[in-house]
């Protein structure tokens, strides 16, 4: 399966395949004409043979076809630049300074530029920043704004309620003093009525003495009546009919002393009632008063506390809003700052961090704005990047060095990379990424500086042997080989010599070739140009195979040997081992002309 | 349009009309198309053509130059191999620019221009080898008696035949008008023999040599004659125009024919070395005839009955090939006329067609060694002319077409499994020469007045220039080097 944007994909292996079927349907029909054409009843080859055959075919296509494609195909990478610091000039600046190719340390100036209208901008700036470190000051210096309309609301419910606690302790006081009047009140009435219970009783013990002495009085009244004969004087009797007389007065007074004790104590008694009845009502009307102040307490007490609950969150919300804007204020300092420090810098540029000036424009004041004028490179900051099979990938991480392709445009075609690392992909079973470091041309790197991607070639191939094709077609051409060798010695060994064969040509005679096999009547004719001459070829007879002196006579002329005394050569064991025993030496060409002729 | 219909096909007229069949009007004889905007066309593109041919030169010159620059990346392997493509390229490309010049400087100088004035007509012996050509042998001689000429004669060879062609042919014996037609048999020895034994039997003056299969339009052989008043040519190429142009491979093969036609026998016939007088229609100088006989004619003692000896040699199987070569190499000239058409019919199926290219192309060969083993190129302008363009024909057109056409087909291969690196300039290079292919071939079509729908089949006459006649190639040169004995075979062919 296949996702939708492989379809083009898909599309050129279609066609690919198509192309490849083409192929193979036109080999196939050209392997069935030869084969028509050289069909020969009786005389087909052994099987192994024709698998040799095969095998040794497919071996010597396999071989420059491995070969071809190594050539033809070169692996891709992108290089990238990682970590690069361009330095750049604005519209309206000038280059005073610029550094020159080389190392840099972190902080070493790069770049000195010039320009009026960036430093007034720079003075614009630096004023604009203290003025907005002013307002952050001024700023953290204010209070909190709360909610004015919460604050008011809180402040009401709490005078209203300090007002109802006030008017309700004056309820309570009230209350208190109601209570304690009556009390006193019914404590004096009480007080006075014992004191005049006292007094009554004390009244009642001097009426009753007043009550005996007048009884007394009387009685002695009588006697000194009884004795006024003569017994008593009458100054006596009368003293005594005034003491009896005082007597009955004293009593008298005692008794409405008496009397009017005891009204009292019933009036006071009723009066103490009264006070006792009225004691359970004297402060109801306060009372309710103070229930009414308490509820109206609650109520303003809840009321603030929920007014105060709001004004925490106001006051959290002045808070947060203070912080913010305390955030923004240093925001904007910081904004400043930064542009400060930025108009300062657009005049001098230091290295960000250490590494290689890799690109420094010849005429900085000739590039136009915002060209590239310095490329500052770290150590190792230009990779490239390809995908690639694992075994083509450990061709190169065992290569020392490979020279990489950017194309013609490029300034410098060739430059070298080295191998960094490879990483096996997950989900591409065979295929890794590997990273190749290398150093680029100046106008390279100006072009990975000025975001250019930047496909590159390897002019670099993996070894033959590390190909498959190559290894499967070497192993294919070697197994042919020596199956031709085995079929061929055991094809000698049971192969019958041609019979002699008579053939009359006419023709100049130029060169008699021995053609023909067993079972072959067909063949056996010679070749005969020329002036009209009347030749008989007679082939040799016998085992040898045809291809046995040729190869000998192509090894002797490959490599030439003196011929020993016997007439041998270094050539000979061979051929004693091809040639089966009882063969004839050599196949001569025994050629007899018979007679001249014309043209017939 | 005044094309006599003989029970074939007809070709649809091409979209100008085909002013040089009409025999009433010989001063309207031009290969210009009569149509003045298709004439503009035609002669436009002939130079954008030669700027596509030096587009591709240059592409290759500068790889060659970039190679010789060397370069870190460049192994020997990538070295020769680029340096082989380049060369190839170049050497290609430069032989058809000059191929193309001289068809132009052609164009403009006979083909353009009206026919030569005859003022006598000679007679000619129309030559029709045939075995088992019974189907189409009457359609043939129809077209063959229909012929406008003042005077000449049908000779029916019947190679022994056992399908009845003699009989099929001798309903047509006797006199037709200005024409006779006699019927030969003889015992089947080959088409040369039979040529010989015709020509025995001939008494034109000149030699029409013609397929029993082919049929012709009326005004081909005064086309032919016309060539003929110059003393010097020995033979005159007629042009053989596929008759069945019915699927894919027969416009490949239209396509080839009008290639073969126009860039090669047009080039050629500028130099009077018209390599090959083609089987279909060919005229021959009996004169030219007779010195080839007398230098290379002979015959193996002890031959069969069937075998006649005469200028048609038994030795290779390309015996118009050889006779043209052979008579080259007399000192006669050799043209070729387009004007004269004859509509032939090709091998429709694969098998057919590869056993008859791997024919042709042993032949060629065979032809090719003989050459060098037995012919001797006269030592003057016209010798170096016949090996420069044997050279160039058969060595250089056929190597480099044979490796550019498949590394035509290995980088289509490449690029579509997509892991070609360095491609644009080799696509490039493909790019203008498929252009410069198109460009020639509407050219070739538009000038021989061919079907225009041939031109339909040049998008992938590469692949099978490549696959078809590639594969015959390869198995004809091994067969060669083997030296496998090789019979005519019989390719199907529909009836007629």
């Amino acid at each position: 399966m296949c996702a939708v944007g492989d379809t083009a994909a898909l599309v050129r292996l279609v066609a690919a395949s198509t192309l490849v079927g083409l192929a193979a349907f036109c080999i196939a029909h050209v392997v069935q004409v030869w084969r028509k054409r050289n069909a020969r009843p009786g005389r087909g080859a052994p099987p192994g043979r024709r698998l040799a055959w095969a095998c040794l075919l497919a071996g010597a296509t396999l071989l420059p076809a491995s070969a071809v494609h190594r050539e033809l195909t070169r692996d891709k990478g992108v290089l990238t630049g990682e970590g690069l610091f361009t330095v750049r000039a604005g519209e309206d600046q000038e280059v005073e300074w610029l550094t020159d190719v080389g190392a840099v340390v972190a902080g070493d100036p790069v770049a000195r530029f010039g320009s009026v209208t960036r430093s007034a901008r720079a003075e614009e700036m630096q004023a604009r920043l203290a003025r907005v470190e002013a307002e952050r000051d001024i700023l953290a210096l204010l209070p909190l704004t709360s909610d004015p309309e919460l604050t008011r609301l809180q402040q009401a419910v709490s005078q209203e309620r300090t007002q109802a606690q006030q008017e309700l302790g004056q309820a309570v006081i009230a209350a208190a003093a109601a209570d304690r009047d009556l009390t006193a009140q019914i404590f004096a009435k009480k007080e006075a009525l014992a004191r005049l219970e006292l007094t009554l009783t004390e009244r009642r013990k001097e009426l009753d003495r007043a009550a005996l002495r007048s009884e007394h009085c009387r009685l002695q009244l009588t006697t000194l009546g009884k004795l006024t004969g003569g017994s008593v004087s009458l100054t006596e009797y009368q003293n005594q009919l005034k003491a009896s007389r005082d007597a009955d007065i004293e009593l008298a007074s005692l008794t409405q002393e008496v009397k009017d004790l005891a009204g009292q104590k019933v009036e006071f008694r009723s009066q103490l009632d009264t006070l006792e009845a009225t004691r359970s009502e004297p402060a109801a009307p306060l009372r309710k008063q103070i229930a009414a102040t308490t509820q109206r307490i609650t109520r303003l007490t809840a009321e603030e506390a929920d007014l105060k609950a709001k004004i925490e969150k106001d006051h959290a919300r002045a808070a947060k809003l203070r912080e913010a804007e305390n955030s923004q204020a240093a925001a904007k300092v910081r904004e400043q700052q930064a542009g400060v420090r930025g108009a300062v810098r657009e005049r001098q540029v230091p290295a960000p961090f250490p590494g290689t000036i890799a690109f420094r424009a010849d005429s900085p004041n000739a590039v136009r704005a915002p060209g590239t004028l310095a490329v500052l490179a770290p150590e190792g900051g230009f990779r490239l990047t390809a995908r690639m099979t694992q075994s083509d990938a450990g061709a190169l991480r065992n290569g020392a060095e490979v020279t990489i392709d950017l194309g013609e445009e490029a300034a410098e075609r060739w430059i070298p990379a080295r191998f960094c690392e490879a990483t096996p992909l997950a989900h591409e079973p065979g295929y890794s990424t590997v990273q190749l470091a290398c150093l680029p041309s100046a106008d390279t790197v100006r072009r990975l500086a000025e975001g250019e991607r930047l496909t590159v070639t390897f002019a670099w191939h993996p070894p033959l042997t590390a190909m498959w094709p190559f290894r499967t077609g070497l192993l294919l051409f070697a197994a042919g080989l020596l199956g031709l060798f085995l079929t061929g010695l055991r094809r000698a060994g049971g192969r019958v010599g041609p019979a002699v064969v008579p053939d009359i040509t006419s023709g100049r005679l130029l060169e008699v070739r021995t053609v023909g096999g067993p079972g072959d009547p067909g063949e056996g004719s010679e070749r005969v140009e020329g002036r009209p001459v009347t030749a008989l070829a007679v082939p040799n007879k016998g085992p040898v195979p045809r291809s046995v002196p040729k190869l000998l006579a192509l090894l002797r002329r490959l490599w030439p040997s003196r011929k020993t005394a016997s007439g041998s050569d270094r050539f000979d064991c061979l051929r004693q081992v091809l040639v089966p025993k009882g063969a004839p030496a050599a196949p001569a060409t025994d050629v007899s002309l018979s007679a001249e002729g014309s043209h017939p | 349009v005044k094309i006599p219909a003989f029970g074939i096909p007809r070709p649809a007229p091409p979209t100008a009309e085909r002013a040089w069949v009409d025999p009433l009007d010989p001063n309207s004889y031009s290969l210009r198309p009569t149509s003045p905007l298709l004439r503009r066309l035609v002669e436009a593109l002939f130079p954008l053509g030669l700027v596509l041919t030096l587009a591709c030169c240059w592409l290759s010159a500068g790889d060659l130059l970039r190679l010789a620059g060397g370069g870190p990346g460049r192994s020997a392997a990538h070295v020769g191999m680029v340096g082989l493509v380049a060369g190839v390229s170049l050497l290609f490309g430069l032989r058809w620019l000059l191929v193309q010049a001289m068809v132009i400087r052609h164009y403009w100088r006979v083909a353009a221009q009206r026919p030569p004035a005859v003022e006598r007509w000679p007679f000619v012996s129309v030559l029709v080898p045939g075995f088992n050509e019974a189907p189409s042998i009457q359609a043939t001689l129809r077209s063959l008696l229909a012929i406008d000429y003042p005077g000449f004669e049908v000779l029916v060879l019947d190679d022994g035949s056992t399908d009845g062609m003699a009989d099929a042919a001798r309903a047509y014996e006797g006199r037709h008008g200005a024409a006779e037609c006699r019927v030969l048999s003889k015992p089947n020895g080959g088409k040369w023999s039979a040529h010989n034994f015709g020509l025995r039997h001939a008494r034109g003056e000149l030699i029409l040599c013609v397929d029993a299969d082919t049929v012709f339009e009326s005004n081909a052989l005064k086309m032919l004659v016309r060539r003929m008043s110059d003393p010097a040519v020995g033979a005159v190429a007629g042009n053989g125009v596929v008759r069945n142009l019915e699927g894919l491979l027969a416009h490949c093969q239209a396509l080839e024919y009008v290639y073969s036609n126009s860039a090669v026998r047009m080039s050629q016939s500028d130099t009077g070395t018209v390599l090959c007088v083609p089987g279909p229609i060919g005229l021959f100088r009996r004169t030219a005839l007779d010195q080839v006989t007398a230098r290379h004619g002979g015959l193996p003692l002890g031959s069969p009955p069937g075998h006649f000896s005469g200028p048609f040699q038994h030795d290779t199987f390309c015996e118009d090939f050889d006779l043209s070569v052979s008579m080259l190499a007399l000192g006669w000239r050799i043209v070729y006329e387009p004007r004269a058409v004859c509509y032939t019919e090709v091998p429709t199926g694969l098998v057919g067609l590869l056993s008859q290219r791997y024919r042709w192309t042993r032949g060629n060969l065979q032809v090719m060694l003989k050459f060098r083993r037995c012919y001797t190129p006269p030592p003057d302008r016209h010798g170096r002319l016949l090996v420069a363009w044997l050279v160039g024909t058969y060595v250089v057109e056929t190597v480099t077409g044979f490796l550019l056409n498949h590394l035509f087909l290995v980088l289509t291969l490449l690029l579509l499994l997509g892991s070609a690196a360095d491609a644009s300039q080799l696509a490039m290079f493909w790019t203008l020469n498929l252009l410069q292919r198109g460009l020639f071939s509407t050219v070739a079509v538009l000038l021989h007045r061919e079907r225009l729908r041939v031109v339909l089949a040049w998008p992938v006459y590469e692949f099978f220039a490549g696959l078809v006649l590639g594969g015959a190639l390869v198995i004809a040169v091994i067969d060669q080097v083997r030296g496998t004995q090789m019979g005519w075979g019989r390719e199907h062919r529909p009836a007629g």
